[in-house]
């Protein structure tokens, strides 16, 4: 399996360290991790 | 969700996805790699080459023969780069692949509108199917 994915940044940071949250809990999906 | 344009440079030093509870919990990724670069636009084409930035290269930033993906019982599978990574702005293309998964592990997705994840069978394919339902992410680094 191959997968690309564009972010389209969103920030909530503190003075160095940050944490990116991209998206929303809107429906589970299971691409990319799908298999078996 | 509340957003925040983020434009200026970071160190990123890891790379989650947002598990939902569903499928499992843990997962064995085979011949896993992950690279970073800028992407040539806004939107995903077809191709994945195509959406590199003219000039610009993608760095292998995680890599691994056998990767148990787990989650970190916060909901987040994270992925720590084996080497941090300079962000200098723009539009973060991200790749990713692997030849095989011991399972299936759900993620929390969501309607971006314009096409922002390509996904393709094969871990060496050259094209895929671009859609606007991109996984939910956490990307965590310092400014």
């Amino acid at each position: 399996m191959r997968f690309a994915s564009l972010m389209l940044v969103a920030a909530v940071c503190s003075a160095l360290a940050v944490e990116i949250v991209v998206g929303e809990e809107v429906q589970p999906a299971s691409e990319p991790f799908c298999g078996g | 969700m509340p957003e925040e344009y983020l434009n200026g440079p970071m160190t990123i030093t890891s790379i989650g996805f947002a598990r939902s509870p569903m499928g499992a919990s843990s997962v064995v990724l085979e011949n896993f790699r992950m690279s970073l670069g800028t992407a040539a636009g806004p939107e995903l084409e077809n191709g994945f080459a195509e959406n590199l930035a003219s000039g610009s290269t993608m760095t292998q930033v995680f890599a691994g023969a056998s990767v148990t993906a787990s989650d970190n019982g916060r909901g987040v599978v994270v992925f720590s780069l084996d080497s941090p990574w300079d962000y200098q702005g723009g539009d973060l293309l991200i790749d990713f692949s692997f030849s095989h998964i011991s399972g299936s592990m759900y993620v929390w997705s969501w309607d971006s509108g314009d096409n922002l994840f390509l996904s393709a069978t094969g871990a060496a394919a050259e094209t895929g199917y671009a859609y606007s339902f991109p996984p939910m992410m956490v990307i965590k680094g310092e400014m």
